[in-house]
């Protein structure tokens, strides 16, 4: 081997290495498919060694006991803030117990499981569990809180951070009308069904289907930690909050699930040309938003996005020409209706819109929730 | 040998600078390309500007030294294959790590006389 070749060949192992740290980080968050195989159902009993409390996942390990000896396995769990509504603690479990798993095998064949279950082991008693399920809503609607000019709050009266949004009864961006199987991540049952999902562009309904095909692990969101960017910011039980600034004429949406991202709406009648110095040349991730009501309906038009991100779960494409209406409307205390329409001409034959609503978490400030490196 | 070499060079890098290739989830083709292309005349370094405006492709390649207005091109998602004609040049490549944003494609290209094979990087 000469030295040119030596080279090529320490440049080539630099960069698998990279590349390889690289996704194992960047999988710390994901589609449960993109990294374990839900067909691989398992179950397995072990001594609890310990419980590594933190975003975007928590982590059990226990040991298991096998022929080949004792085998250290990984339980990966929901982040700390699922399991905490979950009735779920740091100290559920202590080292010693042993607990029976039911999961998913890793897709790579290293000892990790997606953990549906974790019971103590020789009993019923489910220490580990999550409800998918909305919680219901007050029997008698509580009535839509207003400001004192007459407005409607789309948050706490007060602006303090007692409440916000979450349970999106829709997780996934999907035309409306459209009856499609797939799970929250949006994950298609079948991949024949893509078509249906939105009006595609044949490159995009194949990219969608590229992604679909490789179980959405290329999702920017979770490879590289991005913030939810367009309508898939209200679609994260992580949830978000609208904190209206009166005063300056504009409304922040705070990303639960966005490491601390906010998105701002004016109100002020701006045009969408950028900030004060003019840069509507250069397309943003969150576009560009302004605001007016449209009766007890806010209407957003945001457009001006970038393509840093996907716009969807599931793997919708958006291009740089999309331009999003929204409308919030609060028919009650605990509810808000969501409705987007989807103009890209880029990727799309035609615009169309999606909807859904979401619940208000009240008593409760936003989650923080990092996607990496954030203990609680 | 040269050419070789390089083509591991980028190869190495696409797959380990991840984070230093701007992020584009929209249209594949969209951004700038550099690679080579083997035995041009022009100089083996190509650098290729694309653009999806929604109906076509458009683009330039060499941008400030050759000018090569990119007459045509197509995409094929069915088998992610790109066909481009600017003037003398008819390029024919397929998408690699599609997925990632510096994806690249390879194949080939043809001149009036000459001909070779084309490999470029989306930056």
């Amino acid at each position: 081997m000469n030295k040119r070749s030596k080279l090529a060949g320490c440049i080539s192992a630099l960069g698998w290495g990279v590349f390889t740290l690289g996704a194992s980080v960047a999988l710390a968050h994901h589609p449960i498919e993109a990294k374990f195989d839900i067909s691989s159902a398992t179950t397995m009993t072990g001594r609890v060694t310990g419980v590594d409390w933190r975003n975007p996942h928590t982590h059990v390990f226990i040991n298991v006991e096998s022929p080949a000896g004792v085998e250290n396995w990984a339980i990966e769990l929901e982040s700390p803030i699922v399991l905490r509504h979950n009735g779920w603690r740091n100290d559920s479990l202590q080292p010693g117990d042993e607990v029976t798993v039911e999961g998913s095998l890793a897709r790579d064949g290293s000892r990790q499981i997606w953990g549906e279950s974790l019971k103590l082991a020789g009993s019923s008693h489910v220490v580990y569990a999550v409800t998918k399920e909305i919680p219901p809503l007050p029997l008698s609607p509580r009535p839509t809180p207003h400001w004192p000019d007459g407005s409607i709050a789309l948050g706490s009266t007060n602006g303090a951070v007692d409440g916000y949004w979450s349970f999106p009864s829709e997780t996934v961006l999907v035309e409306d009308g459209a009856e499609i199987a797939m799970d929250e991540y949006g994950k298609l049952a079948d991949l024949d069904d893509a078509a249906r999902v939105a009006p595609l562009q044949p490159w995009a309904l194949a990219l969608y289907k590229h992604r679909q095909q490789r179980f959405l692990q290329d999702d920017p969101m979770y490879l590289n930690c991005k913030p939810p960017g367009g309508p898939r910011q209200y679609q994260s039980n992580l949830g978000f909050q609208l904190l209206e600034d009166k005063e300056n004429s504009r409304i922040f949406a705070l990303v639960g699930s966005g490491n601390r991202n906010f998105r701002i709406i004016y109100m002020d009648g701006r045009e969408q040309t950028g900030l004060v110095t003019g840069d509507d040349d250069n397309p943003l991730y969150y576009g560009r938003s302004r605001a007016h009501w449209d009766g007890e309906t806010l209407v957003i038009e945001t457009k001006g996005f970038n393509e840093d991100f996907w716009f969807s779960n599931g793997g919708l494409p958006h291009t740089d020409r999309l331009e999003m209406e929204e409308r919030f409307t609060r028919p009650n205390a605990d509810t808000l209706q969501y409705a987007v329409t989807i103009n890209d001409p880029g990727a799309y034959t035609r615009a169309w819109s999606a909807s859904w609503t979401m619940q208000w978490v009240g008593g409760e400030e936003l989650p923080v929730h990092f996607c990496q490196n954030n203990r609680q | 040998m040269r050419f070789t070499f390089k083509k591991i060079i980028i190869s190495a890098l696409a797959a380990g600078l991840i984070s230093s290739v701007s992020a584009q989830e929209g249209h594949p083709v969209k951004g700038s390309w550099i690679g080579e292309w083997e035995g041009n005349a022009l100089g083996e370094s190509v650098l290729m500007v694309m653009d999806w405006d929604g109906e076509k492709i458009t683009g330039v390649i060499n941008p400030g030294t050759d000018d090569l207005q990119i007459d045509s091109a197509t995409l094929n998602p069915d088998d992610w294959t790109i066909h481009i004609e600017a003037g003398d040049y008819v390029i024919d490549g397929t998408f690699n790590r599609l997925e990632l944003p510096n994806r690249s494609i390879t194949g080939t290209w043809k001149g009036d006389n000459d001909s070779g094979n084309i490999e470029i990087v989306r930056q």
